[in-house]
Order: structure tokens, then sequence, then C-alpha cells
């Protein structure tokens, strides 16, 4: 069975499954109905993007490095619409028993866009980049379970792990480990693998590709050029569609929404993701201390109403933890946190918390809307009695200042690949004073983590992911009231087939995914 | 070039009748001219006299069918050369214009544009009205340069206004009024703002010109001596309305109305002479070997002055001669670059600021411009308050009843007065506050720097009176600089003469005022117009023509 | 007055007094912006790596980018490079901070220069006439007019002419995002709607001063006589009136070119042009020193040269300094 008819198949069948469940979720049910025609130019807003950015991508995080990256490289494993994973430069990974050795064999003849052949050594160098002392990767921690990394064929690389972890290959899919040349002194001039060569890059404002004839993967790379715009203003990128000045758009704001839908010749399109919007509680610091009083929190916020006003509605309800139903191990058995005043007052006053003043440190920096649900958060929780006072902050510094440094703040998770990924960042004792902003150290929760990492049996592993998220939900120290969806736009000659959900802009890979209607 | 008009001499070019303006001023038209009626032929030159607010220059430029922006004009009629201008259409006015009346300013350094050459300014009429083209312009004005007797007729024209002296740049606007050859020019106080040495060039070449175009002419001034050389008749205006009109002859010999003899009387105050300063008396201040500079230019150069108690030394000279330089030195404004200055035996510093407050208060100084000199936000009894307070210490009661007794001396009734604004006060009452508020240091010198200079010939004359009668009752000394000839034959004791810079002659007043003169006193003297017709002539006449004779600056 | 310049252009001493004592505005500038940057919270490190930052990539890129010298060291190199024309590379992507900002400044001077060509012109003409057509109905009808447009927020400003142009009318576009080597006209049809903004944005000042000045002198003897010559009405104000009004007109217009530069900034997020703005905020947020210096010197020269061009213009406008007597 080749690669290609094996990823259709995968795709079509998930397509099946997913489309009957989210039929009124997407603008428009777009999927392929006839081969994909090729030509054109897309052109592409982007509203996430900062000047500084460059093309190496150990510290690329703006969603437009994102989609410019993909233009360019390919990872050893893409990560498909439902969190499954294809092969990309990978044709096929193996695991040792106790998951601790990965072997991963690389597809052949694959060419750089200077007609460099990929081996084994390509990938070595690409996947040392983002570990030891001098690299300053912003995946660095996640590699620092690796050991070990060599060629041990031309066309393929064995990596050795410190610990068991059957989830390794996820990672393999992080949109910061790409595959480029072995010693390429110049990452900045864009060499890769991928559907597209660089044409030119001017950070923060734009880029341009084109499509690289020999490209390796089949049915795939229908434009023949890309431009990327870093459009700031939501009201410029939706009137540049409007005007019919560019193809496809991210970031639509969830109050103008409505109206894009209704005007002709466009497409909203709505997936539901893995972003959670949320306030963090330090778990290690009074009163937080208290499980009561986390509980008391989570039950004092009024979801339905964050949801129609600080989404006005294009998202769903979230249950305080981060696994949403784009991962393959969603646990939809949870039991629904529902706004209780009555429950939260109780809860406070058996907590010795009565008439305390909860101060909440905010910005608009982890999401738009921030302050706004901060201010909403402390008129639902008055009805249980609880004080919450908003502390406003400057957006700038907000990550280095407040973010996971004061008792109660706001953040924003876009989540990862995968379940351990995620779990692991943001819920683990090992990334206390880390990524775990809530300082959250639950011994059972620990133990199921790693145990889930080494578990091979499907219903074992599913069974353990459950749990972790049914204690963080009860337990942990994050008041996730929303999911919010990505809300792309696109012209209605943009075509596509199921939307990945990791990311927005079809997980970033829409260059080489979508095609003009012919 | 001919003349525009076709007519002949004698035959009516201007007939106003009943004319009415009206100002507006407080949300209200006031009558400036109440029903004047005015007739001038062809080559007549009428001199239109009175004191400000008269009307003189609202009249002048009515003759164009012109008002100045807040007036109107409310009844009456402009006939000229038979076209009825009031109620013209704007275009037939602005025609007219220029093109065959023309204006001659006061100002002639404010009337020219600073931004043009003169020569682009005299063209401008000839060409813009379609009479000559720019080559011929040229040339002519040239020509009537040459006419107007100024210096290198064939390169003045291509100088810029600033480039240029007052007398000078007073020619070439007369020149440039006849540029277009007009029928009619009014002169409004042409020579005002001229020294004297200079006024006696610019009027013999003006009234040679116009003579030699057989031009009509309005001459606007509120000089009796001038427009008794300038004018065919005389008309006497008084706020608006005709005193009496008369051949020039006749009216200087024989006015009819009494306020055209008070005007005519002005020149008469003699102040009685003081006794004779004792041998070995101190003077109050001393000044030896002052020189002083601006940057790099030299002002003063090597004065010895000295003012005895109780006196009054008059300075004179032309502007730029160093006079109120002096003044600025002695009241510690401009440091002197060398020499020594004594005041009642004491050395002054060279700054006021180094000098003890008890001896500035003992020297003030009042001003030409009694506008610019009071804040006009601020009332009389802060006016004169503020020196009480500063340099007497005065406060509440004792300060109000020192102010009514200040504006007493000077004549304004206190209660009328010490609750007003200066723009709600006439130009001498101005002046009276102004030097009630030097009085206020109680001085025993005060420089006195063009006092009357902007003032009425009648107003000047009761504050000189009034300077006079506060010296008598106080003991002041005075130091009083002007260039006003008969303003130092009224008040002066002593007389000092100054030419760029340098004092020429000085002593008692009787004897400078006395042959032999210093040669440049001469010419002084010589040149203050006196109420005689022929005066002009006969100058004229001793001077052998040799009219440009120091004009030179 | 000749002696004291020893015979040296007034203009020419004008020009080298005002630049010396701009060189050392833009140096004390240099020292502001570097203790500013300095005071702000986080460094470039911690802006770059945000919520992923770890104790051991903070380490990491600090040493790269040499950021554990002293603060004085680092300005004293950087100052050192500058006044050799090296302004250094950027610290967040390493390009030089020559390359990163040419294109941009270029970008942003090519539109405060258009909407200055449009402007200006357009506000003294505007001027003139309404001094000619004083408290006519013309006359308050455009000062109406300008004063709205000022008093509406810049993006609004836009949005509106967007709505009309672009997305009615379909006439301009609405992105004005500027390739770089794209043809000249190409570049003044997608860059109109931002120059019409900064136009109206700055009109209204220049506008307004331009009547008033005239306005100011139309009192004067010399106004007068000019009516007096039997003057045309135009002509008086045209010719007689502004070349005495320029000075006041001439600062006005260099303050709102000032403006203009700083006008881009606003005006570029709506247009998404790629102007020096967006770049600057970047710069600031990542704490990126040698870009935020070389972008901030470009302003300062800007403003420095424009008051110098201001004073100068005035010299040659005034008779009386350009022809001393």
């Amino acid at each position: 069975m080749t690669f290609t008819t094996n990823r259709r198949s995968l795709l079509l069948g998930v397509g099946a499954v997913g489309a009957a469940a989210s039929l009124g979720l997407w603008g428009r049910p777009a999927l392929a109905q006839s081969a994909p025609s090729k030509g054109g130019t897309c052109r592409i807003a982007i509203a996430d993007f900062n000047s500084a950015e460059t093309l190496d991508p150990q510290v690329n995080e703006s969603r437009f490095m994102t989609v410019l990256q993909y233009q360019l490289r390919n990872s050893l494993v893409e990560l498909g619409p439902g969190g499954v994973l294809v092969p990309e430069l990978a044709t096929e990974w193996n695991g040792n028993d106790d998951s601790t050795i990965w072997t991963f064999k690389l597809r052949e003849g694959v060419e750089f866009h200077n007609g460099k052949t990929l081996t084994a050594d390509d990938v070595v160098w690409s996947l040392n980049l983002h570990r030891g002392e001098a690299s300053i990767s912003m995946v660095k921690s996640l590699m620092e379970q690796v050991i070990d990394v060599k060629a041990t064929a031309p066309l393929e690389v064995t990596v050795t792990l410190a610990g068991p972890n059957a989830g390794f290959p996820a990672l393999m899919s992080l949109f910061n480990v790409l595959i480029v040349q072995a010693e390429d002194a110049n990452l900045d001039a864009g060499i890769g693998t991928g559907g597209y060569v660089l044409e030119h890059y001017e950070p923060g404002v734009g880029s341009k590709v084109t499509r690289h004839p020999n490209y390796w993967k089949e049915g795939r790379a229908h434009f023949d050029a890309v431009e990327l715009l870093a459009i700031a203003d939501v009201n410029a990128r939706t009137t540049a569609l409007q005007t019919g000045q560019i193809d496809a758009m991210n970031a639509v704001d969830s109050t103008t929404a409505d109206l894009l839908k209704a005007m002709p010749n466009i497409s909203l399109l709505q997936t539901q993701g893995k972003v959670h919007y949320a306030f963090s509680m330090n778990c290690a610091e009074a009163p937080f201390t208290d499980p009561d009083v986390r509980m008391a929190m989570k039950l004092a916020i009024d979801r339905q109403e964050m949801l129609d006003k600080i989404l006005n509605g294009y998202g769903s309800i979230a249950n305080d933890q981060p696994i949403s139903s784009a991962y393959l191990y969603h646990n939809t058995e949870l039991e629904q946190h529902v706004y209780d005043p009555d429950k939260a007052r109780a809860l406070f006053k058996k907590a010795g918390m009565e008439g305390a003043t909860v101060p909440l440190h905010v910005a608009d920096s982890p999401f738009t809307g921030a302050t706004n649900m901060a201010q909403l958060y402390a008129a639902q929780a008055e009805k249980a009695g609880i004080t919450i006072e908003v502390k406003r902050e400057p957006e700038d510094g907000y990550w280095s200042n407040i973010w996971g440094k004061k008792p109660m703040f706001a953040t924003r998770w876009s989540g990862r690949a995968t379940e351990d990924l995620m779990l692991s960042l943001a819920y683990s004792k090992e990334s206390i004073g880390d990524w775990n902003e809530s300082s959250w150290d639950n011994a059972a929760f620990n133990t199921a983590l790693v145990a889930a990492r080494g578990e091979k049996d499907e219903a074992k592993r599913k069974a353990l992911y459950w749990e972790c998220q049914s204690l963080i939900s009860t337990d942990g120290g994050m008041v996730a009231p929303i999911w919010a969806d990505f809300l792309n736009a696109t012209s209605d000659k943009v075509m596509h087939d199921e939307i990945a959900n990791d990311w927005d802009l079809d997980g970033g890979r829409c260059s080489e995914r979508w095609w003009f209607s012919a | 070039m001919a003349p525009n008009g076709q007519g002949r001499k004698g035959d009516t070019l201007l007939e106003i009748t009943n004319l009415q303006i009206q100002g507006r001023s407080e949300r209200q038209w006031h009558d400036i001219v109440k029903g004047v009626d005015l007739t001038l032929r062809r080559g007549e030159i009428l001199g239109l006299i009175g004191e400000s607010g008269a009307g003189k220059s609202t009249l002048g430029l009515a003759a164009m069918g012109y008002t100045k922006g807040g007036c109107r004009i409310s009844g009456g009629s402009v006939r000229f050369d038979g076209i009825e201008l009031i109620g013209a259409p704007a275009e037939t006015r602005r025609k007219l214009r220029g093109a065959r009346i023309a204006y001659v300013a006061q100002s002639a350094a404010a009337a020219f544009n600073p931004a043009y050459k003169l020569i682009d300014q005299y063209c401008e009429g000839p060409v813009r009205h379609g009479i000559l083209p720019r080559k011929k312009a040229e040339a002519d004005a040239v020509q009537l340069y040459r006419e107007m007797r100024l210096p290198d007729p064939e390169d003045i024209g291509f100088r810029y206004p600033h480039q240029v002296s007052g007398g000078q740049l007073q020619r070439a606007m007369t020149a440039m009024a006849m540029s277009c050859r007009p029928d009619l020019i009014i002169f409004d106080e042409p020579t005002t703002a001229l020294d004297v040495t200079t006024q006696i060039e610019v009027l013999a070449a003006i009234r040679a010109i116009v003579r030699d175009h057989q031009t009509a002419a309005i001459y606007i001034t509120h000089d009796l001596a001038v427009v008794a050389q300038m004018a065919d008749r005389i008309k006497v205006l008084l706020r608006g309305e005709e005193v009496e009109e008369a051949d020039t002859r006749q009216m200087l010999a024989a006015p009819r109305e009494d306020y055209t003899r008070s005007l005519w009387a002005v020149r008469d105050f003699r102040r009685d002479p003081l006794p004779e300063v004792p041998q070995g008396d101190t003077p109050l201040l001393t000044i030896r070997g002052v020189s002083a500079s601006y940057g790099a230019v030299p002002v003063l150069d090597d004065i010895d002055l000295s003012i005895h108690r109780g006196r009054t030394v008059a300075v004179v000279g032309e502007s730029g001669s160093g006079k109120s330089t002096t003044a600025r030195v002695i009241m510690g404004l401009l440091p002197p670059g060398k020499g020594r200055i004594e005041f009642d035996g004491t050395a002054l510093a060279p700054t006021s600021r180094a000098r003890p407050r008890s001896l500035q208060r003992r020297m003030q100084m009042i001003h030409q411009s009694a506008d610019t000199a009071l804040n006009p936000r601020h009332r009389i009894r802060e006016v004169i308050g503020r020196p009480l307070e500063f340099f007497c210490g005065l406060r509440g009661r004792a300060k109000e009843d020192r102010i009514r007794e200040l504006l007493s001396q000077i004549e304004l009734e206190p209660d009328q007065f010490i609750d007003r604004l200066p723009s709600e006060l006439s130009g001498g009452q101005k002046q009276r506050v102004c030097i009630a508020r030097a009085l206020a240091a109680e001085p025993d010198f005060i420089i006195c720097d063009e006092v009357t200079s902007a003032l009425d010939q009648l107003v000047a004359e009761g504050i000189l009176r009034l300077l006079d009668r506060l010296q008598r009752e106080m003991g002041l000394t005075y130091l009083f600089i002007t260039h006003d000839l008969a303003t130092v034959r009224s008040i002066a004791d002593e007389v000092v003469v100054m030419l760029r810079g340098k004092i020429v002659e000085q002593g008692p007043k009787d004897e400078i005022f006395a042959p032999p003169h210093h040669d440049y006193t001469a010419l002084l003297l010589s040149s203050v117009p006196e109420m005689d017709p022929d005066w002009l002539d006969r100058r004229l006449a001793e001077r052998g023509g040799a009219i440009d004779l120091g004009a030179g600056n | 007055m000749q002696e004291g310049y020893a015979g040296m252009n007034p203009i020419l001493a004008t020009i080298m007094k005002r630049l010396m004592t701009g060189l050392l505005t833009l140096l004390i500038v240099t020292g502001i912006i570097f203790a500013a940057v300095e005071l702000l919270p986080g460094d470039i490190a911690t802006e770059t790596l945000g919520q992923s930052a770890t104790p051991e990539t903070l380490a990491a890129l600090r040493a790269e980018l040499h950021l554990d010298d002293p603060a004085i060291v680092r300005y004293g190199r950087w100052l050192g490079g500058a006044l050799q024309g090296d302004f250094g590379m950027s610290l967040a992507n390493k390009r030089p901070t020559s390359d990163l900002i040419a294109a941009r400044a270029m970008n942003t001077f090519f539109l405060a220069g258009y909407a200055a060509a449009i402007a200006v012109p357009l506000a003294v003409g505007l001027g003139l006439l309404a001094a000619l057509y004083r408290n006519s109905a013309f006359d308050r009808l455009i000062s109406g007019s300008t004063l709205a447009a000022i008093s509406f927020p810049e993006y609004f400003v836009a949005y509106i002419l967007i709505l009309v142009f672009s997305v009615h009318l379909g006439w301009f576009p609405s992105l004005a995002n500027v390739e770089p080597g794209a043809a000249f006209g190409h570049r003044l049809y997608v860059t109109f709607l931002p120059a019409v903004t900064l136009t109206l944005i700055v009109m209204a000042h220049m506008m307004r001063m331009t009547r008033a000045a005239i306005i100011n002198l139309l009192a004067l003897p010399y106004i007068e006589m000019a009516r007096l010559k039997g003057m045309k009405h135009w002509r008086v104000i045209a010719v007689h009136a502004l070349p005495n009004a320029l000075a006041p007109i001439i600062n006005v217009v260099a303050l709102n070119l000032a403006y203009l530069i700083v006008g881009v900034v606003l005006v570029e997020v709506v247009f998404v042009y790629p102007g020096l703005g967006q770049l600057l905020v970047d710069s600031v947020a990542k704490r990126d020193f040698p870009v935020v210096q070389a972008a901030c010197l470009i302003f300062a020269a800007t403003y420095i040269l424009l008051n110098l061009a201001a004073d100068v213009l005035s010299v040659i406008s005034n008779p009386r300094l350009l022809h001393p007597r």
C-alpha cells in the first residue's frame, strides 16, 4: 500500500465520521468531491506575527511563522485532523518494548530546494538543534528526555530516551521540530523539503513562496504561489477579504463573525481546537492551597455567559481541564462543572474565606477580552459572596512579570500535539516553576501521567488519560470556562478537505492542503 | 505721458457733499465724519488739518471711495471727475484707485511691502492698470526717482524697503503714487514720522513734483507750519466737522474761529526762566566720558553731561543720534563700554540690577508710547499701586490714599479713574498715568523720553504744563529727550544737541538758540518749519537748492 | 551687523549652528532611548522566548547576545559602531539594522512625502481662499469640514475612506502593502487612501494657520496700500499678503510634516503599510535595542532636519535677513 492511498483512505474515513458531528459547526462541508485543481496565487492574511522572527525554527512562535515554515519545510510526522499521526518525512516509526528507544525510517528520494537529497544526518542535525547547552529552542525542555540521536542507517534515525514514552513520535510533529539541512549555516534562506520555495520574506510584513516542482508529496501544494500578509488589524483583514485582495484570513473577530458569515462569496471556517481561556490559581500559595477554595472558584463562574459574551458563541463550554475533543483521549464522561453560587459560597465559607478578597491579575496579553472576562467573573462570583478584585496589569511584559508569578492571573493555552505533551508541560511535578503555571503537585496525577506515557495498550492508556483529566478538573488550579474555536475565513473559491484542529489555518498547513476551485 | 484726466486746470475735480461716515466700536456705530463738504479743483492743493480723531484720514480715504475696516459711509456724495463713487460698483472704484487717485501713507516703512523691491512695487500700478508695460514703467520709475531727488535713481529701485532710509522711502512712495500720473493724490501725514532735517527735503520734493505735474492733492497733517508750506487752501476739522476753510495766507493771518486760534497758539507755551545755578553747586547727575555700543556697533562716543538739581536738560537730535541710548545707559539698561556716571555724589553701577533699590527708586523714566508702557489688563489702581508697594512698602489704606493723592496731582479725578483700564483712557490721560506711576516712587530724577511726541499739540501742551508744575512743587530734575525743538523751547533750561552718538553742542537754552550756532544746530534750527507760507521757499533759496545736504542717512 | 559673522553667509551660519545642536540632540536622544529600553521590565531574551523561557534557554540566549555585559559597556559598544555608521545587528533576528530599517524608513518617507505633496498645496490654497472669502459660507464650510476631519481619530477617518472608496466603489485597494521594487505609479495607486487619510489629518492645522496668518496681515498698512493702488482682491492676498505670511506657514508646515512621519505609524496598521511603526512597536516589545535606537534616530533626525529646513526657508523668505542693509 503506497502512502498516498493510505493517507487518503485514512482522511476520508475520519472525514466520514467527523462530518456528521460537525456539519453545523463548519461554515460549509467543503470536502473533496473531485480531485483538487492546481494553480493560482493564494494570498493569506495572518494576524499573529512579529517583526523580529527569523526562519530559524528554534524560536518560531507566531502563526505567521508556522504557516510559512510548513510551506518551506516538513516534519518527520504530520498531525492530521483529529490528532491522528500521519507519516511525513518518516515513513514509519517503532519503539522498543519499554518505549525508550525509537527508530524512524526516513522517506527515500526526498529533495531539498537546493537539490540535495535528505539523509539521516540532516535529521540528526535538525533534532540536535533543540538539545544541548547552547540551544535556545523553545522546545528545549521537551527534548531534554532525549539522551541520544543517532543515524543508524543512511535513511534511519534512532532516538534514545531517558525514560519510557509511548507518545514520543507525536513530539516529532511539533512545528519547531522541522527538518533542515545538516550544518545549514543560514537557516534564514528557508531551504527545506517543503512544497514551496522561498521567494522573499520580510519580517513583520509578508512573504512569498512558489511551488517546489520536485515536491515529493503527491496530492499536496496545489497553488502556484502563496503570499502571506502580516495584517494585525482585524478590520484590515476583513476588508481585504471582502474586496478580494486576499483569499483567506485567520483570527476573525468573534463579534463580527456573524456579519462575515452573511457576506456573499465568503465562508467562515469554524474549528473546535484546543484553545482554552482560563484563570490560573497558584496551588502552592494561600488561599489556593485549599482544594475547597479552588472548587469554589470553579463553581462561581458562569460558563454559558462567558461563552456568549466573550466569544459571541463561537466556542464551547470547557471543564477546567486542557484536553479538548480535538485530542484522541478526550474524557467524554467527565462531570461538567456548572455555575452554582450557593455551593460555591458554602465551600468558600467552609474554607474560612468568608468576606475575603481574591486579587485577579489580568491584561489582554493572553487573549483579547481577558480583562472583560475577569470583570464578568468578578460580577458572577459576587453572587456567591466571593469578592474578586480585578487588577489590570500592563500588556507589555505580562508573560515575564505576571504569568506564573501572581497568585491568580489570566492565561491562555493553545494546546499541544498530544495529551502527554500538554499534561507533562503544564501539570507535571517536573514542570513546577517552569510551565506548570499553577504549581499543582498531585501524586495520583503524576503517577498516572508517567504510566500512560509508557503504556502501549490503547484501552489502558485511555483510562489513564481520562483519570488525569478528572484529577485536573476536580483538584487542579485552573478555572477554564470556555474553549475558543478557531475562526478563519476564506473566499468561496478556496476548497479544502476536513480541517485539522490542532492549530488554525488547517493546522498551519493550509498552503499545501488547500486549493482553488477550478 | 499725459495725465489721466482730460480736463483743464481749474475745473472741479472732486466734489464731496454732506459726507457722513460711521465707525463701529463696542457694537455700536459712531459718527466719525458728520456732514463735511469739500471741493477740489484740478491742480489745487487742499490742506486738511486737525487733531487726532478729527476725521482727516477718514475723509481723505473717502475721497478714494474707500473706508477702513469697521467703517462705513452712511450718507452724502463723493463725485470724482463726474463719477459718483458712493454706491458705485467695487470694480469701478478699484480701477480709479492707483490709476487716477493715489495715496501716500504716513509711514512709508510700513506702507511698502517688505517682500518686494521698490521698483516692483512702483511698476505694479502702471502694469496692472494696463497703462505701461513693465520695461517702460521701470524707465519711468528711474525718471521719477530722479525728479524726487533720490540718490542713485538708477539703482535705488532694486533695493528692498528695509535697505532704504525713511526719508528716501517717503520720496519713493510719492514717486510710486505718481506712477500712473493720477489726477489726485491723497497725502496722509507724509512727513510726520521724519526728522525735521529730512522733512524739509521731502516737503520740497513733494511740492515740486505735484506742481510740475499739475496734480491735485489733499494734504493731511496736524502740523500747521507744514501745511502752510504745501497748501493753497486749508480746511480745519474738529471731531468730524468743518471748523473753517480759507486760503492759506488768509487763514494764517486771520483765523476766524476760536478753535483755529487755539491751534495757532499752542506753540506759545514758555516756562518761566529759573534763577542761575549757584556757583559750586554739585550736579545731581554727572556723566563723564561715556561710550557705549550695541554689539560691535558704536552708538555713544565720549559723552560728557551734567544735570543740576531742579533743572530740565533737553537732549535733541535726529533718530539714531544716541538720545535714547543715553537714557538707557543712565538707567542701567545698557552698560557703558567705558566712562563713569555719578548720581548725587556716588558712582552708579553699570547695570540697574547691581544698583541698590533705594537708588533705583530715585531715578524713574517715562516712555514715548504710553500704550505699550501700560499693561492693558491692569487697572489704574494696580498700575500706580505696584511701585508704591515695591519702593515705598505701602499696603492697604495707606496705599489707596497715596494712589488717590497721585491721581489728584496729575489732574485726574481719583473716583472717576482709579478703576479704569488703560483702554478706557485717552492718549493724554494714559501719559498722565505714566507720570503718576513714575512719581509713585518719589524720585529726584525723571527721564522723559519723547513723552509728548505721540500726542496732539493741545494735549502735549497740557502734559508739558503738568511736568513744569510738578517740577516746581517737588523740585524734580528732568532729562528731556525729544526731537521737537518747539518742546525744547517751551521747557528746557539747558540744551544738549546730539549727532551720530556725539554731543555737538550744549549749554543754556538761550545760548543754544541764539547765534552763533554749531553747523548742525544751525541746520536743525533752520529746518523747523515756521508758520509762514514762504518759509520753505526762503530756506530752499538760502541753501541754494542743495537739497540733499545731510540727507544721505 | 556683518562684522560679527566675519563675512559668513547668515543662512550658512544658521545651518551650521542648527546642525551642531541637532547632532548633540541626537546623541542625547540615543542615551535616553537606551536608558528607557533598559528600564523596561525584561530583556530581549525573556521577550523572545516568552512563555517558553527557562533559565537555561535564557542564559544561552543572553550569552549569545552579550547581554551579560554591563549596560554602559553595551551602550558604548553600540555608540562606537553608530559613530562609524554601523548601527549593529538586530538582536532579535540578527539581520543588519540598516537593512531591516532602510526599506521601511523609505516607505514611511514615501507615504509622508506623498501625503505632504497633496496636503501642503491644498491646505495653503484653501487657506488662501478662506482668507479671500473670509466669513463667507465657503470659509465656514472648509473650516468646519477640516476641523471635523481632525476631530475624528485617525483610524476612523481611514475606515470611512476604506468603506467608501474600497468596499463600495472599489476604486482603490484597502491594503497598501507595497512590495519592494513596485513601480512608482503602482505605489501611488495603492497608497492613495493612506495618503488621503494623512492629508485630512494634517490639513486643518495648516489651512487654518495659512488663513490666520494672512488675515493677521490684512490690517497692515502695506496691504491697505495694495488695495489703494487698485489691486484686485486675489492679488492683494496671494501676491502681497502670502509672501509675508510665509514664515508662520512654513513653521506650521514643518511641524505637520514631522507629525506626518508619526502619522504614518498610526495609519500603517489600518492600511497594512510596511512602514517603521510596526517594526518599532515590535522592537520595543522585544527590547531589540539597536532597532529601536535606529528607528528613533530616524524620527529625531527627521524632526531636526525639518525644523532646520523651516528655519532656512524662513530666512530665505524674509528679505530683511536675506539682504541685510
